[in-house]
């Protein structure tokens, strides 16, 4: 099974990376796009993604920051789901730009008049919160890993760790967890309103545009940020299916309701 | 083409017998008295009728006579220094045939690829058979005072420069498309860059020359990927290249109406000065408040 896994994994890769090449070779005349409708799957996808991103984090917090335990499982799977979507969106939104290599423009000469460059200085607020919320959820296996471990998964965990080891002395890992879920609660406090401004922003790129009647108004942030708990709820609902513990009845049902 | 009997090449075989000599050389001589014609004749609205040809607005009868006197306006406005004029554009909708000539031109004067068009001309009818009129209308950017576009920029590529025209820096934007349905008159279309000879056997050499625009050499094509103008969003920008030259822009010269005008709005002794303040001008999205200075007399 997860040889099939990773078998599938690797072909989509390969031809994903067999198309990027292919989109930077020849420019965005690939596409097929026009000026009319000047932005197609990609902007769409990237949208999608950060309301994954988004929701997964929101549906975190519902764990470190509202202390609702009995989501504890899920709570890190949809904090790593809202990195990894994150990641998946800030590189279909760089594919879709007219010159990638271009996108540091955005970060040195930034316009904060205009709703783009305030929602990508706020993607890197929000990626370096999810970073370190993770890096603290993660600390004590990483550093368990770095010991245990074989292979690439120890180098891997040597590195991620950043040196981190679990005490052996049964009080002071007590003390360890506690801080963790200090430090995690208060991250999770910060990251709520800032999850909210990065999708409710993506909505608001749309909602400030007075040439698009169908966009143009207050609703469009709160049409991006419901869709992206139902999206993130799918998510993490989703993830856990596959990649949590079977046995879990009970947490399914809470999940349902 | 059919051939006639033999020694009669070209004959077809309708009642008149017009050869195709005949043809050409009577539709040349039609050609050619039209082009003597300067005079701007009335124009012919719906079918019968005639819209009052302009009394009201005391222009020269001669077109050339009117490209003169814009001619002498512009020179006059580049003495003044930069912020002190005000580019604007009027439209004679009265005038206009619909004839892209200045859609044509602009794109022969900018090298336009396909997917970019700076000035199109839109065609509606209107009214039911038989009262049925045809309406043009060009539509070149508006140089608006008040721009949506520049707000939604996330680098400030595109600003409103002090003489009014609203300027696209090729080598800042970043070709994200955020400023496209920004404007209320989607006048800004993207540079995907495509060739006209794309696929076919030959890449002309025509295609090849770098645009003029902003008074700088952009690369030639067919370029990398992404280097500009291509991967960039372009606009009407009022033919400046042609302005600091002391010419009036394509669409302005070459139009076959003498329906396009130009020049500083600033100046109230200039010919668009004047038409501005004239009755039935009005602008398009007035609702939208963005100010436009390209004006539409009806």
């Amino acid at each position: 099974m997860k040889r099939l896994y990773y078998a599938v994994m690797t072909i989509l890769s390969v031809a994903g990376l067999a198309a990027l090449g292919i989109r930077l070779a020849e420019g965005l005349k690939a596409t097929a796009l026009t000026s009319a409708v000047s932005w197609g799957l990609w902007v769409a996808l990237y949208i999608y993604f950060i309301g994954l991103s988004a929701g997964s984090f929101l549906l975190s917090s519902m764990v470190y920051v509202f202390g609702m335990h009995r989501f504890e499982r899920v709570g890190r799977v949809a904090l790593l789901s809202a990195f990894f979507s994150l990641g998946g969106a800030l590189v279909f939104i760089w594919i879709d730009l007219g010159h990638p290599w271009r996108f540091w423009h955005a970060l040195v000469y930034p316009h904060f008049g205009s709703v783009m460059a305030i929602e990508i200085w706020l993607y890197l607020v929000y990626i370096a919160l999810i970073l370190v919320e993770l890096w603290v959820l993660m600390r004590e296996d990483l550093g368990r890993m770095a010991v245990e471990a074989t292979g690439t998964r120890r180098v891997a965990a040597r590195v991620l760790s950043l040196g981190y080891r679990a005490p052996a002395d049964a009080a002071a890992l007590g003390h360890d967890r506690r801080r963790e879920r200090h430090w995690v609660r208060i991250l999770g406090i910060v990251g709520v309103p800032i999850a909210i401004a990065v999708h409710g922003g993506t909505g608001g790129i749309c909602g400030v545009v007075g040439a698009r009647s169908y966009w143009f108004g207050g609703i469009f942030p709160i049409i991006f940020l419901v869709s992206a708990m139902a999206s993130g709820a799918a998510l993490v609902t989703f993830l856990h299916a596959f990649f949590g513990d079977r046995h879990e009845r009970e947490y399914f049902g809470l999940l349902r309701r | 083409m059919p051939v006639g009997p033999a020694g009669s090449p070209g004959r077809p075989p309708d009642a008149r017998g017009l050869t195709r000599r005949q043809f050409l050389r009577g539709a040349a001589g039609a050609a050619g008295a039209a082009t003597l014609t300067v005079a701007r004749a009335a124009p012919v609205a719906a079918h019968g009728q005639e819209v009052d040809p302009r009394t009201d607005l005391d222009l020269p009868e001669d077109q050339d006579a009117i490209l003169v006197r814009m001619q002498h306006d512009l020179q006059r406005a580049l003495k003044k220094p930069l912020d002190q004029r005000r580019w604007g554009m009027l439209i004679d909708l009265r005038q206009c045939i619909g004839c892209s000539a200045c859609t044509v031109a602009c794109v022969a004067e900018n090298h336009l690829p396909p997917g970019v068009v700076y000035r199109p001309v839109s065609e509606q009818e209107v009214g039911t058979y038989p009262n049925v009129a045809r309406q043009f209308l060009p539509r070149p950017c508006m140089q608006c005072d008040d721009p949506p576009c520049t707000d939604v920029c996330p680098v400030a590529a595109t600003y409103k420069r002090p003489d009014g025209v609203v300027e696209v820096n090729y080598d800042k934007c970043i070709g994200c498309r955020y400023c496209i349905p920004a404007c209320p008159y989607g006048a800004r279309t993207f540079d995907w860059g495509e060739n006209w000879t794309d696929g076919t056997p030959r890449f002309e050499p025509y295609e090849s020359a770098p645009p003029p625009e902003y008074g700088q050499r952009w690369s030639k094509r067919p370029t990398g990927s992404s280097a500009s103008p291509v991967g960039n969003v372009r606009k009407c920008q009022f033919c400046l290249h042609r302005l600091n030259a002391g010419m009036l822009p394509a669409c302005t010269t070459t139009c076959v109406g003498a329906a396009t005008y130009f020049g500083d709005l600033n100046d109230p002794e200039t010919l668009i000065a004047r038409l501005v303040g004239s009755e039935h001008v009005e602008r398009l999205r007035e609702d939208k408040g963005t100010e436009p200075k390209v004006y539409y007399l009806r």
